[in-house]
């Protein structure tokens, strides 16, 4: 499974992307992430489920569905 | 310095032991792991472990231990170290059987020391056994779904060496040495009891069973107080010679 | 995250503040003010502040030309720490006035990010690193 990593240097900043890992359970996923980014020091650093992040827009224009 | 009580001495050198193999086995697999993440993980454990092992060291020399025999100069059967640690043969579910539950069965010893000039040197080493002791767990958890029969095999050989290493069962309050010169503020059966229910817990709802583990190992008559192990096996001469660090001692800085 | 300002009585819990480096220097001797003025010079191999700065060094002590210098390390598996001793020690053996130098690490109180002062801080941020 792949998980987005964000994180914030500080309380009050934006929260950004910085990357992702693979791993099979989220509490992997945790330990991982911090691992592979905890060269900073982050006010806070999170995963967050590839397949938990909703599409808004994407490649594919959105169109109204009118179902038959 | 002041003397720690007498047997305190060889239950510090057992965990320094332990940590001392425990920094080898994770260098020995910071190249081959499953993953790149989990290579990162394990080479900053290895770090944090020899880390570890140099302010313990220091600690040995101030209660008399020669800094030389410290350091790796002595025979493998001189090592201290938990069972679990003797061989690195298998693969990576039975490597990371092993060096779970040693690494844990060390941390409960750290964190039962009950010393003022300790404290801050324990709570120091407690920061990076969070995130080693988090990670195993994850990675069990993980592979009790993989590869269950291997995670279970070898922790029926594991978990009872680990076990040894923190004590036998018999030390409870009235009989552990430790507790009763006051070094450690709970008895090795507590921290045995703590053990063993973590590990049922996290393994409670899958496909590894414990009931064939032997919790309640070793019997005391069995028992070696200095090595704090019930056999007689040790590490490799090839280990050693890598500890000692002999070989390269052209290059060391000091 | 200081709790120094806010907190009325604080004498303990400065010491975890930005201003541990300046509590810990205050009872210095003016030769010790000069001791920790070169230790304030040896850069932290891996970040472009000293290893004053960073508040590895807890005190400085000298008698009779022996100095002690007690110091801590962010990470105990520091893989600069023989070179960070040997540092210390030669900056200050050649002093006038200094004969023998021993460096004592110790875990008391254990290194935090607290420690550094905010002017530390934002060089560290200016150089691309955020603690």
């Amino acid at each position: 499974m792949k998980y987005e990593v964000f994180a914030r240097v500080n309380q009050g900043d934006d929260t950004i992307h910085i990357g992702n890992v693979t791993a099979q359970s989220d509490r992997l996923a945790k330990v991982y992430a911090r691992n592979t980014f905890n060269e900073e020091d982050w006010d806070r650093l999170a995963v967050v489920r590839e397949d938990h992040l909703l599409d808004v827009e994407g490649e594919a224009k959105p169109t109204v569905e009118v179902s038959a | 310095m002041s003397d720690w009580p007498e047997p305190a001495v060889d239950y510090v050198q057992a965990i320094t032991d332990t940590k001392i193999l425990l920094g080898q086995r994770y260098a020995q697999w910071s190249l081959a792991g499953p993953s790149l993440e989990d290579d990162i993980g394990g080479a900053s454990a290895a770090q944090e472990e020899i880390g570890h092992v140099r302010q313990l060291v220091r600690e040995l020399e101030g209660q008399g231990r020669d800094p030389d025999w410290l350091n790796g100069d002595r025979e493998p059967e001189e090592f201290a170290n938990a069972a679990s640690l003797d061989r690195i043969d298998g693969n990576w579910a039975e490597y990371l059987a092993s060096i779970a539950p040693t690494d844990r069965a060390a941390w409960y010893m750290l964190d039962a020391i009950d010393r003022d000039d300790l404290d801050g040197l324990i709570t120091k080493i407690g920061e990076d056994e969070y995130f080693h002791l988090e990670y195993h767990d994850a990675r069990l958890e993980t592979l009790a779904d993989e590869d269950p029969e291997t995670i279970q095999a070898t922790l029926e050989e594991t978990l009872p060496q680990a076990l040894a290493l923190i004590g036998p069962a018999a030390h409870d309050e009235s009989a552990d040495p430790l507790y009763d010169a006051g070094f450690t503020d709970r008895p090795a059966a507590e921290l045995r009891e703590a053990f063993a229910e973590h590990y049922r817990e996290l393994f409670a709802d899958t496909d590894v069973s414990l009931e064939a583990v032997d919790w309640d190992a070793p019997p005391i008559g069995e028992w070696d107080e200095t090595r704090r192990r019930a056999d007689a096996g040790a590490i490799a001469e090839a280990d050693v010679t890598q500890i000692s660090g002999k070989q390269n001692e052209l290059f060391a800085m000091n | 995250m200081s709790s120094a300002s806010s907190d009325p009585d604080g004498a303990a819990t400065t010491s975890l503040s930005g201003e541990f480096v300046a509590e810990r220097r205050a009872d210095a001797s003016a030769f010790e003010q000069q001791l920790w003025d070169v230790l304030d010079e040896i850069p932290d191999p891996h970040i472009p502040v000293s290893l004053v700065e960073m508040a590895m060094i807890y005190d400085v002590d000298e008698a009779d030309g022996h100095v002690t210098v007690e110091m801590s390390f962010p990470c105990m598996g520091c893989p600069a720490y023989d070179m960070i001793h040997n540092d210390v020690e030669s900056c200050l053996t050649v002093l006038d006035g200094v004969d023998e130098v021993d460096v004592e690490v110790v875990w008391d109180p254990v290194w935090s990010k607290d420690m550094l002062t905010p002017e530390v801080r934002s060089k560290m941020n200016e150089s691309g690193i955020s603690l």
